[in-house]
């Protein structure tokens, strides 16, 4: 039974059985109140009311993080986390996450040309996810993940590398940000910030 | 900063007591009208540890009513450092009404935002407001939703404050109309509904904001509560309507609001129909819901349940989206676990294991007649055993449901455990999440409980192996860290220096993040994020009051104390304002439940009182603790008669609600009486020392000298008596009081006592306790293919460590 709600800084209290899991970071405070301050509509979360009834209770079984930035035709919607409960995986949350991000961020006040995001490439898993809702590979950026910044932009390396995925928007009347083939188009973490 | 200032800041912080007053002298001897050098004087005069002349310095400053802003920074940290908080705000309110500049009320309001004082904030703002200038609009928003927030907060607000605040804050809200953004209308919102407006008014300025555009999430939220409020029933299922489909947005809550409106318009029927076709075949929402509407009706619940469940009994949502409605007396529990039982399937996938872990947890729920918890325990194993070859073909970092079937019976097992055999169960229990650990490295159910049986056991080093493989940090800390160091201070290995580092992350974490949360409410307000304000300034107090924060800082002392390490004893008094003061609101952010989130998803209340570290600490353990440490070193007489006054409060609300073990508070209580002898001289006083030395709380004994308990007896025994050796040292008593001499001896062979007979004699029983333990355990990894001599091997090694430590105390 999900319920879509804004997230609030006391939602931090509430994520260890999400946080907990080895694939999503638990960011410093500082990041949570840093988009709750930037972008104060594009970070929600999804709740369940749990079992026993004796006192039904709200849990947290999944949130977004995301932001605007960019200029020109590079205005964007950009998602930064997005990370769902492991009891209330595979039935369609992560979707619908990133579905009411990109809803909202396609119209006023934003009205953003594309939504893209960084996934490792190695994880199969979310990359299938996000082909599933239209994204595609737009460029694969090597060493995003690595701990040391890359010299060579051909010296591809799964471990340490990741794709920007990318989502046109309507305002993207033309396609203009989106491309066929991006998995071979290789840059350098530099060459991705907006 | 001038250069000169910053060599008086050098010496005050070099302690240069002496130095610093020089050079303050020597500008005031130039600038002798100057507010700023006397409050640095005052300031200085703190910090050499002369208090009594600060105080009236800076109430003599104060009287002056400063105006620059430098000197009222300085003039309120020197009140708050005197724990004055009150005089501290009151530099700024005096200067502010005296002197409305706009430098001066912004750093009153930033002052008041560094506290998280939203009373503070909103008498600031109201200034803000009045003052105006180039930012008026956003200043009346910082006003009014300071007025919402001082209320919403309930930060030090009077009652007629809290019936007044929000129609001030409507009015000035009302200014501003036409909204220009959806802050602006949220802060009206929660202020009409505050002051008890008609909440038509709330509709209005929502629907005339939005017009034919996309309702913002938070607002619409309101909407849609503010209609149900009204019993505005068409309206509710029309905006309803609009969500769920014009939106296409599947929202639980929306669908509860289309239910109940559609009820009161007699659409049962068309609202039935919209679940069932929703979307094509509907979703888990409308499944859901559709068992809601039927409960609303009054009708068998169980169609709809198995409808739900077809689809969703193979996802691990199926036992807690169904179990919400279990308590529901028309749930058919008989029926459904006959379903249950007739659907059963061979385990021979993911969605076959999690269809019967469901189905496993239903059992545990719904305890029918039929259901016996030996045969339970089995099936749990023969499942486990039958879907082990699962755990090899999923990704590393994958969930498992499958590790509920071992942890329901580590909490059944530990519950029936009899009296006695209760560190055997657990034991057993550690044999299996040990099994089950290996086989899926990253699952934080399993670790939690490891962390906490080991730690029951004394097993230190084993706990802090498994709560490492969790990689708790940042909000976690505050959170899940108790797990490990609840009164870890007289229960661990305490040489060890990685639990020291835990300590120590947990010190730097509060101000650190105290810092940011500043930062980012200060980023709110210029930003105009107001919706996420108040929760902001909720959260800045609940860590400023955190329980666990104030365990840590007494664990510092405690443990500094034992290793001879002053930073960690400094760290530790740094919060010892915070501890002692009866204002500050406590907050327990602890986490008691994650762990839980297994089986049933109820907290096993028996369970977890045997397993804990002794009762629950809170802020009474703290301050108890906190002020025996004071009273060993006290000598002001004045001091003394304040900490006792503190100290008889602080043991009332222990009474009331114990929080201390035995050993605890036999050590407490030996410290009061002798402090207490010390000021008054009665002689019975000190009788009653002798006696309570004579006869301590009964040490462990049995298995009990298997878990923290023995560490604990011991640690605490030894710690008292260097207490009262360290008490007698720092004060005099004349000669005559000859019966102190045979405390001191006292104390002297009790500590000798402990390092040889007691030891030996722990040690002589540990074995024995061990051979018969390693006896009934060892056999027990074959039901889980697990080696159980390994835990055993931890275990031994664990005893023979705390040994040695309690050698060495
Ligand atoms: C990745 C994650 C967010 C997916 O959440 P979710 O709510 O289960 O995802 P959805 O149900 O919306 O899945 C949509 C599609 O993604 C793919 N997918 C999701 N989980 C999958 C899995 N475990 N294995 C294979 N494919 C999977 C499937 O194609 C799925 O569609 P399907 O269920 O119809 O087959 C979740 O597993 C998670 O929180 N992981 C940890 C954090 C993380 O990795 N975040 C992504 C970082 S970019």
């Amino acid at each position: 039974m999900t319920s879509i709600k804004p997230f609030q800084a006391t939602d931090i209290f509430e994520l260890n059985p999400i946080n907990l899991d080895p694939l999503t970071e638990n960011f410093q405070p500082a990041f949570y109140l840093q988009y709750l301050t930037e972008w104060p509509s594009l970070f929600f979360k999804s709740t369940e009311i749990t079992a026993p009834a004796a006192a039904p209770t709200d849990v947290c079984s999944g949130y977004m993080m995301g932001k605007t930035e960019g200029s020109g035709i590079n205005w964007h919607t950009h998602i930064t986390a997005v990370t769902v409960n492991s009891h209330y995986r595979r039935l369609g949350l992560a979707s619908y996450l990133c579905l009411y991000l990109q809803e909202s961020t396609s119209v006023e006040p934003h009205n953003a040309y594309f939504v893209d995001l960084f996934v490792r490439v190695t994880n199969k898993l979310a990359i299938n996810l996000y082909e599933k809702l239209g994204y595609s590979i737009y460029r694969r950026v090597v060493g995003y993940y690595g701990s040391s910044y890359p010299s060579d932009r051909n010296k591809l390396d799964d471990a340490s590398d990741g794709f920007d995925m990318r989502l046109s928007l309507p305002r993207d009347v033309k396609k203009e940000t989106v491309r066929e083939n991006g998995h071979k188009v290789y840059v350098l973490p530099d060459e991705v910030k907006f | 900063m001038s250069a000169k200032d910053q060599l008086i800041f050098a010496a005050i912080n070099e302690g240069a007591h002496k130095q610093a007053q020089q050079l303050i002298t020597k500008q005031l001897k130039k600038q002798p009208k100057s507010t700023y050098y006397l409050t640095l004087q005052a300031y200085a005069y703190l910090h050499g540890n002369k208090a009594s002349e600060a105080s009236s310095l800076a109430d003599k400053i104060a009287a002056q009513t400063p105006s620059d802003p430098q000197t009222l920074e300085m003039l309120s940290i020197v009140f708050k450092s005197l724990k004055e908080y009150k005089k501290a705000m009151l530099v700024y309110e005096n200067a502010a009404k005296k002197y409305p500049t706009m430098a001066l009320i912004t750093s009153w309001f930033s002052m008041n935002l560094d506290n998280m004082d939203a009373r503070g904030m909103q008498k600031a703002a109201m200034y803000l407001a009045k003052l105006g200038g180039a930012k008026q609009r956003d200043y009346t928003c910082y006003a009014a939703l300071c007025c919402y927030m001082a209320v919403e907060l309930e930060s030090g607000t009077t009652e007629l404050e809290q019936k007044l605040f929000p129609s001030l804050g409507v009015r000035m809200m009302e200014k501003l109309q036409p909204f220009q953004n959806c802050q602006e209308v949220y802060i009206y919102a929660k202020l009409s509904k505050a002051a008890g407006q008609e909440a038509q008014l709330v509709v209005d300025a929502i629907q005339t904001f939005t017009g034919t555009n996309k309702l913002d999430l938070e607002l619409q939220i309101i909407l849609l509560e503010t209609l149900a409020l009204m019993e505005s029933w068409k309206a509710l299922y029309e905006t309803a309507v609009r969500i769920l489909y014009d939106y296409n947005l599947d929202d639980y809550n929306t669908w509860k609001h289309l239910i109940t409106s559609g009820l009161k318009l007699d659409k049962s029927e068309i609202v039935r129909d919209l679940l069932g076709t929703y979307n094509g075949k509907g979703s888990r929402n409308t499944l859901l819901a559709t068992i809601a509407l039927h409960s609303e009706l009054k009708q068998s619940l169980h169609a709809p349940v198995v409808a739900y469940y077809e689809r969703f009994g193979s996802k691990p949502c199926g036992y807690p989206d169904l179990a919400s409605f279990h308590a529901d007396e028309i749930f058919a529990s008989q029926q459904f676990i006959e379903y249950l039982e007739a659907q059963k399937p061979e385990v021979t996938d993911i969605d076959t294991l999690t269809w019967v872990v469901n189905h496993q947890r239903f059992k545990l729920l719904l305890r029918t007649s039929a259901f016996s918890t030996k045969k339970f325990i089995n099936e749990n194993f023969q499942y486990y055993e039958a879907s082990k070859r699962l755990l090899q073909s999923k990704e590393k970092t994958d969930f498992y449901l499958g590790d509920e079937l071992l942890l329901m019976n580590c909490a059944l097992l530990l519950d029936e455990a009899e009296e006695g055999k209760f560190v055997e169960s657990a034991a057993k229990c550690l044999v299996l999440l040990e099994a089950a650990a290996k086989a899926d490295h990253h699952e934080p159910h399993l670790r939690i409980w490891l962390v906490k049986l080991y730690s029951f056991l004394s097993c230190s080093s084993l706990a802090l192996k498994h709560y490492d493989v969790m990689n708790i940090k940042q909000m976690q800390l505050d959170l899940l860290s108790h797990h490990l160091l609840g009164r870890h201070s007289s229960t661990i290995n305490f040489s060890d220096n990685l639990m020291l580092e835990k300590l120590e992350q947990l010190n730097k974490f509060y101000p650190q993040t105290a810092y940011e949360i500043q930062h980012f409410t200060n980023e709110a307000f210029e930003k105009g994020s107001y919706n996420k304000i108040v929760l902001m300034v909720d959260l800045g107090n609940k860590l400023v009051g955190s329980v666990n924060k104030m365990i840590a800082a007494v664990e510092s002392i405690k443990l500094g104390k034992l290793l001879g390490n002053k930073a960690l004893v400094r760290a530790g008094y740094t919060e010892a304002a915070n501890i002692r003061s009866e204002t500050v609101a406590k907050s327990d952010n602890r986490d008691f439940r994650t762990h839980w989130f297994f089986g049933t998803n109820q907290t096993n209340e028996k369970v977890r009182d045997r397993m804990a570290i002794g009762p629950k600490q809170t802020n009474v353990w703290c301050q108890l603790q906190l002020l025996k440490e004071l009273l060993i070193t006290e000598t002001s007489e004045a001091k003394v008669k304040q900490l006792h006054k503190e100290m008889n409060l602080a043991l009332a609300r222990e009474r009331a609600s114990p929080e201390l073990t035995a050993i605890e508070k036999w050590s407490v209580e030996i410290m009061v009486a002798l402090s207490q002898y010390h000021t008054s001289k009665d002689v019975k006083l000190i009788d009653a020392v002798l006696s309570l030395m004579e006869s301590p709380p009964p040490a462990p004994r049995g298995s009990e000298l298997l878990t923290w308990k023995a560490v604990h007896h011991h640690m605490v025994v030894a710690e008292l008596a260097k207490s009262v050796q360290l008490y007698l040292s720092v004060h005099s008593f004349p000669k005559k009081y000859t019966k102190v001499y045979e405390l001191r001896d006292m104390c002297g062979n009790q500590l000798e006592a402990l390092r040889d007979e007691t030891v030996a004699s722990v040690k002589q029983g540990q074995l024995q306790e061990f051979m018969v333990l390693e006896s009934k355990v060892l056999d027990w990894g074959i039901l889980v293919g697990y080696d159980a001599q390994l835990v055993l091997n931890g275990i031994r090694s664990s005893m023979e460590a705390n040994v040695a430590v309690l050698r060495r105390i």
